[in-house]
């Protein structure tokens, strides 16, 4: 059912960006890899943050990382997310990307559970509408 | 390079100030009240409008073209916008100093004006902040959409780093409410707050709590920039802008990506506006730090070396921070207890201190003290002012 006060969504229709969106509806997380420096980078980008090269690829990452922060939102500021506090966003630094991070929600867990340098996986969430994959957390 | 920026050292002065009350409805247009603060500004200097020759906007509110039209300023040479978000006040002392040292302007006139709590508060702000395509796609359908959301990730990351606690930020919230208790212009005023006060506020975005968070307001306030020279023969004991540099954070587009997070715009700017001043973070008898939270004005000052990073926890205890200790910060309360006038009103502050005219909230003997920027996704600006 439609919510009256929906959560902002991606525009998965954006060229740059839209990639990641068609991986996660797949269940793969999606990141950029330079073919020149051979680095990889978050978020995905036309050029390289590391060297500048335009020759870049989208690979599959692994889907885990480790808590690098987080915050509990007790005061939503966002459309959608009145009902959720306190919800935890959290900053997961994916393994062996060191510097790649990726925003998301805490899943399958209470708040208790966070904690700096705790291993997560990725929870291929579709949206309320279904129109989008996003991607949460939850403790491995 | 040190010889070059000393080039620019002390050419420009801060010659006149003014501001509006600060409120939470001001009850008149941001046209309205920028006019006030502009006209204020230019009857301190006892210039007339047609004097000032540049103006340096706001991102946000009334441009320079609308400020020039009302205040009869018939031939403005120079005007453009100085993107740094909340560094963007601290920056402009760099711009306006270059202006004036290059002959490009005679007077700049520097201004914010907002409706920040009774008009467009922060989330109507949003769409100005760099890096749109990113907030949209990979941030805000996860409820991560303000500036505070953004900051709290740095803040906890120096707690897990280095401990920093909610007693170390304390110290700062304290002081901040402690002198805006002596400015009767504050927004606090006559609002006292205890340890326990602080310790109870309700979360926020945690670790941010209510008392770690800047106040949002209404008001206007601007400065006048004129040439060193010419500032000999005006009302006010002239205000040197000894040092001045702005810079970005390594991709400044995104803060969760970078590597070390804790290297702001502020880190590269600071080294600069020492070497154009002169002189080293001990020499300054204070300073004005842009505290929209508590948490990033402690990592700023240990970005502007203040105190070495990770070391702010010790650096703020024993009222340090607080009028009568070794480095009184924010003596008119800051962006926290004062007015969030997105940090113009540090730069007010600190040409008070330098005139000595700031009563029971003056710093005894000051001469040289410091103001910080911090803007958008990590922006950041050193002014080094002195009389």
């Amino acid at each position: 059912m439609a919510s009256e006060n929906p959560k902002p969504l991606p525009d998965r229709t954006d060229p740059d960006n839209g990639p990641f969106w068609d991986g996660t509806d797949a269940g793969k997380l999606m990141v950029k890899k330079c073919n020149a420096c051979g680095k990889h980078h978050c978020p995905p980008r036309v050029g390289c943050p590391h060297c500048g090269s335009g020759d870049l690829d989208w690979t599959e990452a692994a889907p885990r990382g480790t808590i690098f922060s987080w915050t509990v939102v007790h005061r939503a500021q966002t459309p959608g997310f009145g009902d959720e506090v306190p919800y935890a966003v959290l900053l997961v630094e994916l393994d062996g990307l060191p510097g790649c991070r990726m925003i998301g929600n805490l899943a399958n867990a209470g708040l208790d559970a966070i904690a700096a340098g705790l291993p997560v996986e990725a929870v291929f969430t579709p949206s309320e509408d279904g129109s989008v994959t996003l991607v949460n957390w939850q403790p491995a | 390079m040190d010889s070059e920026l000393r080039e620019l050292s002390d050419k420009a002065c801060i010659t006149g100030v003014g501001q509006t009350d600060y409120s939470k409805e001001s009850g008149r247009s941001v046209l309205r009240l920028g006019v006030e603060a502009a006209r204020a500004a230019i009857a301190d200097a006892r210039l007339q409008p047609g004097d000032v020759d540049a103006i340096l906007p706001y991102v946000l509110g009334p441009t320079a073209d609308e400020m020039a039209a009302q205040l009869g300023i018939s031939e403005l040479r120079y005007s453009s916008i100085i993107k740094m978000g909340g560094a963007t006040f601290v920056a402009c002392l760099e711009t306006a100093a270059l202006l004036i040292h290059n002959k490009v302007a005679k007077n700049v006139l520097v201004f914010c004006s907002r409706n920040g709590r009774s008009g467009a508060r922060v989330t109507g702000r949003m769409n100005i902040i760099p890096g749109q395509s990113f907030r949209r796609d990979f941030e805000n359908p996860y409820g991560f959409t303000v500036p505070g959301q953004w900051y709290a990730m740095i803040a906890r990351r120096h707690m897990i780093e280095y401990g920093t606690t909610r007693e170390d930020a304390a110290q700062f919230a304290l002081a901040a409410r402690k002198h805006a208790n002596l400015n009767p212009n504050a927004m606090m005023h006559d609002r006292p707050m205890t340890l326990d006060d602080y310790m109870e506020s309700r979360p926020i975005f945690d670790p941010f709590h209510l008392f770690d968070c800047s106040l949002e307001s209404d008001g206007a306030a601007a400065f006048v920039v004129s040439a060193a020279d010419a500032a000999q023969d005006m009302p006010h004991r002239p205000v040197y802008i000894a040092g001045a540099a702005q810079a970005k954070p390594a991709v400044s587009d995104d803060l969760c990506n970078r590597p070390d997070m804790f290297e702001i715009g502020l880190t590269r700017a600071a080294p600069r506006a020492y070497a154009m001043a002169g002189m080293k973070p001990s020499d300054m008898d204070g300073a004005m730090i842009y505290d929209c939270f508590t948490y990033v004005a402690l990592l700023e000052i240990e970005e502007a070396g203040f105190c070495e990073r990770g070391e702010v926890g010790d650096f703020v205890k024993d009222g340090r921070l607080e009028l009568g200790g070794d480095f009184p910060c924010n003596t008119h309360g800051g962006l926290l207890s004062e007015a969030h006038i997105a940090g113009i009103n540090h730069v007010i502050e600190a040409v008070h201190q330098l005139r000595g005219d700031c009563g029971a909230r003056q710093i005894a003997g000051a001469e040289r003290l410091a103001v910080t920027g911090w803007g958008d996704l990590g922006d950041g600006a050193l002014g080094i002012l002195r009389n």
